[in-house]
């Protein structure tokens, strides 16, 4: 999972924070760290529906690695630590060099089968013949059954670099806000 | 709904998952076995159909799959409601979070039947926002107007496959629009 540190630093409350008993402020660091996930939550369901480049580029049924993400949140001594599950998303914090693991290449799909499937899920569901044309670096299969013909399916890669994609999550300052607000209404009420 | 309690209804939402596959298997196991059994299919007739059965099955199983998970995000969601989040967050809207090829349209229709059968107690009726007690989340659940696809659950997605989810709605708003 993805940590994402969050310190919210509200000045104005500082002083009616240290006033509350340890128990209060612990009540108030937990507080906050449910708004902060929240907010997090929503930000990724929003964004997720909107976020399907590549497989509408391809024609093809998004992955929906971000719909099924999972956002957990904890407390540390110096603020909220909110874990995001979802694959890929490191890349809203850094560009993400991806490379293959227990394989010799990566397969980045360049047709509609093959986006968000594997090469045996290809052979298993639909029962397509990869194969892989000498000398070249990618992956193929033969349409209607032609003989003559290769379509490319996924291109071979030794890595690949995933831009940084920070609008995947709120910004720290819509995180801090966000993390002000649930503290206010814990502490004044409502 | 309390952590404990979301805990057992996430151990509930498990068994109920692992039950339900067990059955799909076993049911669509049963002809092969039988058939094997009987002699009408060879040991490697009954082995391809087997085979076959696991990968036919797949596309249904991840839709079990994904319609469970998508169940337990929303009790995961409702763990989280503490008093700060109810206070700042009075309601919910149902908005569609996860693409879907073939998305249900007829969610108006659903959100009108639901809604008459609480006449609209804290929901609107021109728009899918609701307090987060309105009894209008239960009665989308029981499918209310005769909707048979539903899961039975307060919370999204409500119907088998559904990609709908909730989304929070501010007080203001709230106020704005006259729920509180």
């Amino acid at each position: 999972m993805t940590e994402i540190s969050v310190k919210v630093d509200v000045p104005q409350l500082d002083g009616v924070a240290a006033r509350l008993s340890s128990q209060a402020r612990q009540g108030l660091a937990l507080v906050v760290a449910n708004e902060i996930k929240e907010t997090v939550r929503e930000h990724l369901f929003s964004y997720a529906p909107t976020h399907h480049r590549t497989a509408a580029l391809l024609g093809a049924r998004p992955t929906g690695n971000l719909e099924d993400a999972t956002v957990e949140a904890r407390t540390d001594g110096e603020g909220a630590v909110v874990e995001v599950g979802a694959m890929g998303i490191r890349r809203a914090l850094v560009p993400l060099t991806i490379r293959p693991r227990n394989k010799h290449w990566l397969t980045i799909p360049k047709h509609p089968l093959a986006y968000g499937r594997s090469v045996a899920n290809l052979k298993s569901d639909d029962g397509i013949d990869v194969f892989r044309p000498r000398g070249k670096n990618y992956l193929a299969f033969r349409e209607n059954g032609d003989s003559k013909f290769a379509t490319v399916l996924y291109v071979l890669a030794k890595r690949a670099v995933l831009k940084h994609e920070p609008e995947l999550l709120p910004t720290a300052a819509e995180l801090s806000a966000a993390g002000a607000a649930a503290a206010r209404q814990y502490i004044f009420g409502g | 709904m309390t952590r404990d309690e979301a805990d057992t209804k996430l151990r509930e939402l498990a068994r109920e998952t692992a039950a339900a596959a067990k059955g799909y298997i076993e049911k669509a196991l049963q002809p092969i076995v039988a058939g094997y059994i009987a002699g009408e299919l060879s040991l490697g007739e009954a082995r391809e159909r087997v085979m076959d059965l696991a990968e036919l099955s797949s596309p249904r199983i991840d839709l079990m799959l994904s319609t469970q998970k998508r169940r337990a995000q929303s009790i995961g969601q409702l763990a989280s409601q503490d008093r700060v989040q109810r206070e700042l967050y009075p309601a919910w809207r149902l908005v569609r979070n996860a693409w879907r090829g073939k998305p249900r349209t007829d969610w108006p229709e659903r959100w009108a039947a639901a809604g008459a059968s609480c006449g609209f107690e804290g929901a609107l009726q021109n728009d899918f926002i609701a307090l987060k007690d309105s009894p209008i989340w239960a009665a989308l659940g029981r499918g209310e107007g005769g909707f048979r696809d539903t899961l039975g659950d307060p919370f999204p997605p409500f119907a088998f496959g559904s990609g709908m989810g909730w989304r929070r709605v501010g007080r203001e708003e709230c106020e704005r629009l006259g729920l509180i």
